[in-house]
């Protein structure tokens, strides 16, 4: 890990194949995913929960459910570094070192 | 369930904006959920001790001075308004502060997951608690309406006895000095109360 690396918003194409390459994917009984692995950029490592619905003051919490069995569904996922380590020029209450891409969550259930 | 990763499309700042919400939204979450939960909370417990304003105003109290079928309702009315309260105390108080129970550390796969499980399970229980508090509220205000509102019950129907009038049977009228007036079917009746020789509560006079 590359722990000096200074903060930078940035993103690639790259980053997007790295991750889909090393990351792992878990997901739980209430169809919550987990992705885990190392930030392409900086190499920390962490992990971003993939949720269906989330608490937003009084508003009701939906779920968007993973589909029906023999579906296929594809989300664009956006990440972003969240990794823990305070890279320099950090901006306040930011986090991870600035590297941004998308993957796609790939669901089939079967 | 087969769960494959793809590189996407190239980043936009809109993705790095929508990723780093979602990112600040989840960290969150479960302080947000626990400050609503408590904010709830205080305003339901001050809604509930403004009901009790309604001891001020004078009203009948005594469940006793209500008619039969209406005293069972009010009866009913209050035990649906505890359950509604305790249960609407009870999960309003677990939004606020938890379940005192220990997780098992075999399902638990990571800190930020349980984290957010437990905040969508505490917004559940706040949006119940808080049903449950506005409905105890509703229906303890129901159940003194009717106690304020429904016909009186009947005055107690007596056989008395004594030498002068003999045996009358009626409902208690009034008291007037040292008589006692009942009610009787041929009309109202005096009896010196110091000429009582029996009392006999009844359910309902004797036909002759």
């Amino acid at each position: 890990m590359d722990a000096d690396l200074p903060y930078e918003e940035s993103t690639d194409l790259s980053y997007g194949e790295l991750a889909a390459q090393t990351f792992t994917v878990c997901v739980d009984s209430r169809e919550t995913f987990l992705l885990s692995g190392p930030c392409p950029r900086c190499k920390g490592i962490f992990e971003a929960a993939i949720v269906g619905g989330i608490f937003e003051g009084s508003r009701s919490v939906a779920s968007s459910g993973v589909g029906q069995p023999g579906q296929a569904i594809d989300r664009i996922e956006p990440m972003v570094c969240s990794c823990r380590h305070l890279h320099p020029g950090v901006p306040d209450a930011g986090f991870g070192c600035g590297a941004y891409w998308n993957v796609i969550l790939s669901v089939d259930v079967s | 369930m087969t769960i494959r990763l793809k590189a996407g499309p190239a980043g936009t700042p809109a993705t790095l904006t929508a990723a780093v919400e979602r990112e600040r939204l989840l960290r969150s979450e479960l302080p947000r959920v626990r400050s609503a939960a408590i904010a709830w909370r205080n305003a339901l417990g001050a809604l509930l001790a403004g009901l009790l304003g309604f001891g001020l105003v004078k009203g009948r109290s005594d469940i006793g001075q209500v008619a039969e079928p209406w005293a069972i309702i009010i009866g009913i009315l209050l035990l649906v308004s505890l359950v509604c309260g305790t249960s609407g105390a009870f999960l309003i108080v677990r939004a606020a502060h938890g379940r005192p129970f220990v997780a098992s550390i075999d399902g638990l796969m990571s800190r930020r997951l349980s984290d957010h499980h437990e905040a969508l399970d505490a917004a559940r229980a706040l949006r119940w608690g808080v049903g449950f508090t506005l409905a105890c509220a509703a229906v303890l205000v129901g159940a003194v309406a009717v106690m304020w509102y429904a016909p009186a019950a009947q005055p107690p129907t007596l056989l008395v006895t004594s030498p002068e009038s003999g045996a009358v049977c009626g409902k208690v009228g009034r008291i007037d000095r040292n008589s006692l007036i009942i009610r009787s079917l041929g009309g109202e009746v005096a009896v010196t109360l110091s000429e009582v020789i029996g009392l006999q509560p009844m359910d309902s006079c004797p036909t002759r």
